[in-house]
């Protein structure tokens, strides 16, 4: 009896000393936590950009003295809605479209990216009644606008937001009809982007392989250039639609933002694409959320993409042939009629 | 003609042995299975989602079944578990909600300790898989993160009974916390789009060894149990406890509860002729 106990009784201790690790893990260190005062949402808004944004050094943002600036500012501030504005005002620092704070009653967003810059694109031009290109009889195909224009010999696609839907079967209508076209212009001003798989889908029509058109990162610490390695982004062709009819114009303004922005970088790696236009928006980094005590959400870049040479897209890409329009001419577009030339070039081989 | 003879020849064989490998008394090992429903409070702490903390309720189900591993041993059993829970919680300004849905289930072996000072002990591991999806919608590239984990733990589970009021009570601890496995916890900059479109991605960053280094979890349920006719009734206290170190930044989950359930004896019988026995084994009362 007396060699059970101790068996039981070292089996016991056995189970005992198996758990106490359970006691002696508990030190992880805990993400600061910020109270929700003026000063707190200020410090937790300037940490998160400090930590997590990734554009600082490539910017040459020095962000220590802009929280100096601004904390000395914060003492002027009486309600939220000045303290909504200042906070906006120091995002605006950053100059990038993808930043935005956002309230129950204001989205913070910064606009010089297009605002200081030609529209380039007047849709009245295009659709309207008047008009010699499509007009307002243009056909719809999911979220493409499209016709042919020059008697049928060029393709016309409009996409004016890669939040909208397209389909195989869409772009299968679309090839059909410009099956006669020697050339297509597919136009994304004015489209300030949405999803990046969409734009991953529109190139896949145009490419005859898989093919290496860019890179991204991602910040991996909290230190200003704490990246990680380059990863490859890679165009796949689509399995069964293909645009075999010619070279291919792309129209792009300072409104070609985002995914936008990442469609123009893949399809540029084409021998048979031509960028027209203006230099495009950029918004080169692939926006996170996160939050401040006050329950204000703030957006922000956090994975900065590359073209195929590691060149940042941050601020946009030159177009090859640059042109703007003449906003005083209410009936041509300069850019479409540029794109046609250009086209026409490429197509005889010049 | 033929195909009907060879048809009664097989059922007849079959029939035969399987008569002959049935013992006349034979003690079945039973199985318990209870079901349990509660509710309990929530705190998350997600940095992928959001640096704040949120605090909510979660209603939740609790099945286990346990049997005895051998027909005449008594010392080891077997318990399969599966937890569902289902909550939502919000920020402290109340502006956005993470919703929850977790799945939490594992299959575990024990040894039934000799009984010592009237408590019965249970000792023993389980392999567990973890599945818990939290949403945060308002979130741009990062609306969804997942706790992805399949661990080996160790679990203990010590129960007593006594009478109180001239009934019979049980009260059982369940403690059951993972010493080695691995999870899932993305990078903060990460995007899914990066972290899953591409080959070169570097997946080695996003799956982690887990252990006591970098994990911190338990789940501890203290019950009551009392019998009511052919059922046993279970009221019980829930805590659970989820802390993540990786990427250089923590992951909390945790909550406390109240459950009430019933467990149930069972057995099943395949075919006509595999009558129900006379004898009976139950978990419960070894």
């Amino acid at each position: 009896m007396k060699t059970l106990y101790s068996k039981n009784l070292r089996i016991y201790l056995l189970g005992v000393f198996s758990l106490l690790p359970l006691l002696l893990t508990s030190c992880f260190e805990q993400e600061p936590q910020y109270v929700n005062t003026y000063q707190g949402n200020l410090d937790a808004l300037w940490r998160i950009i400090d930590e997590r944004y990734c554009y600082l050094d490539y910017k040459n943002i020095d962000w220590k003295a802009i929280k100096v600036d601004y904390d000395a500012r914060l003492s002027k501030v009486k309600n939220e809605l000045e303290l909504f504005d200042l906070m906006a005002s120091m995002l605006a620092e950053l100059k990038d479209g993808h930043v935005n704070l956002i309230s129950d009653f204001d989205v913070s967003r910064y606009h010089d990216w297009y605002s200081k810059y030609p529209a380039n694109f007047n849709a009245g031009i295009i659709f309207g009644p008047d008009s010699k290109y499509l007009g307002p009889t243009y056909r719809r195909a999911g979220a493409l606008r499209y016709g042919t224009l020059y008697d049928g010999t060029v393709g016309y696609i409009y996409y004016g937001d890669f939040t909208d839907a397209f389909t195989d079967a869409n772009m299968r209508r679309i090839f059909d009809t410009f099956r006669n076209c020697t050339s297509l212009i597919i136009d994304v001003r004015n489209n300030g982007g949405g999803s990046i798989l969409y734009s991953e889908q529109l190139a896949s029509y145009f490419f005859p392989e898989e093919r290496l058109t860019g890179y991204l990162r991602h910040k991996t610490g909290r230190g200003h250039s704490d990246f990680s390695d380059y990863i490859r982004v890679k165009t796949k062709a689509h399995s069964f639609l293909r645009w075999n009819n010619g070279p291919v114009a792309l129209l792009c303004n300072r409104m070609s933002y985002s995914a936008t922005n990442d469609f123009i970088n893949r399809m540029s790696t084409l021998d048979n694409v031509i960028t027209v236009g203006d230099t495009s928006g950029g918004g080169g980094g692939i926006p996170l959320s996160s939050e401040l005590p006050n329950g204000w959400s703030l957006r922000f870049s956090a994975s900065p993409m590359y073209d195929i040479d590691k060149r940042d897209t941050e601020f946009g890409i030159e177009p090859d042939f640059k042109q703007d329009m003449n906003s005083a001419d209410e009936k041509n577009d300069a850019i479409i009629e540029r794109a046609i030339i250009e086209l026409e070039k490429k197509r005889r081989g010049f | 003609m033929k195909r009907i003879f060879f048809l009664f020849l097989f059922t007849a064989i079959s029939s035969f042995l399987l008569i002959a490998q049935t013992p006349a008394r034979l003690t079945y090992n039973l199985n318990t299975e209870r079901v349990r429903y509660g509710f309990s409070s929530l705190r998350i702490s997600d940095p992928y989602l959001s640096p704040l903390i949120y605090i909510g309720g979660a209603f939740l189900i609790k099945y286990d079944k346990r049997r005895f591993l051998f027909r005449n041993n008594e010392e080891y059993s077997r318990q399969s578990r599966v937890d569902l829970l289902l909550g939502t919680t919000q920020n402290p300004a109340r502006t956005a909600n993470i919703t929850l849905f977790a799945l939490d289930m594992g299959t575990a072996v024990h040894y039934h300790l000799p009984s010592f000072y009237g408590f019965q002990c249970l000792l023993g591991g389980s392999v567990d898989f973890e599945l818990y999806p939290k949403f945060l919608f308002r979130n741009s590239n990062n609306p969804f993160n997942l706790d992805l984990a399949a661990n080996l733990a160790l679990s203990l589970a010590l129960r007593r009974k006594i009478q109180l009021f001239g009934q019979d009570f049980s009260f059982e601890l369940q403690l059951r916390s993972p010493f080695l496995g691995f999870m899932f916890v993305p990078e903060q900059g990460a995007t899914y789009y990066g972290m899953f479109s591409h080959e070169d991605s570097k997946l080695s960053r996003v799956f982690h060894t887990a252990s006591y280094h970098n994990t911190f979890d338990y789940a501890v349920d203290f019950s009551l149990s009392w019998l009511t006719g052919q059922a046993q009734w279970w009221l019980g206290l829930h805590a659970l406890g989820r802390k993540h170190f990786a990427n250089q930044s923590l992951y909390v989950l945790d909550g406390y509860g109240l459950t009430l359930g019933l467990s149930f004896d069972t057995y099943t019988f395949w075919g006509k002729r595999n009558k129900a026995p006379e004898a009976f084994k139950s978990t419960e009362n070894y």
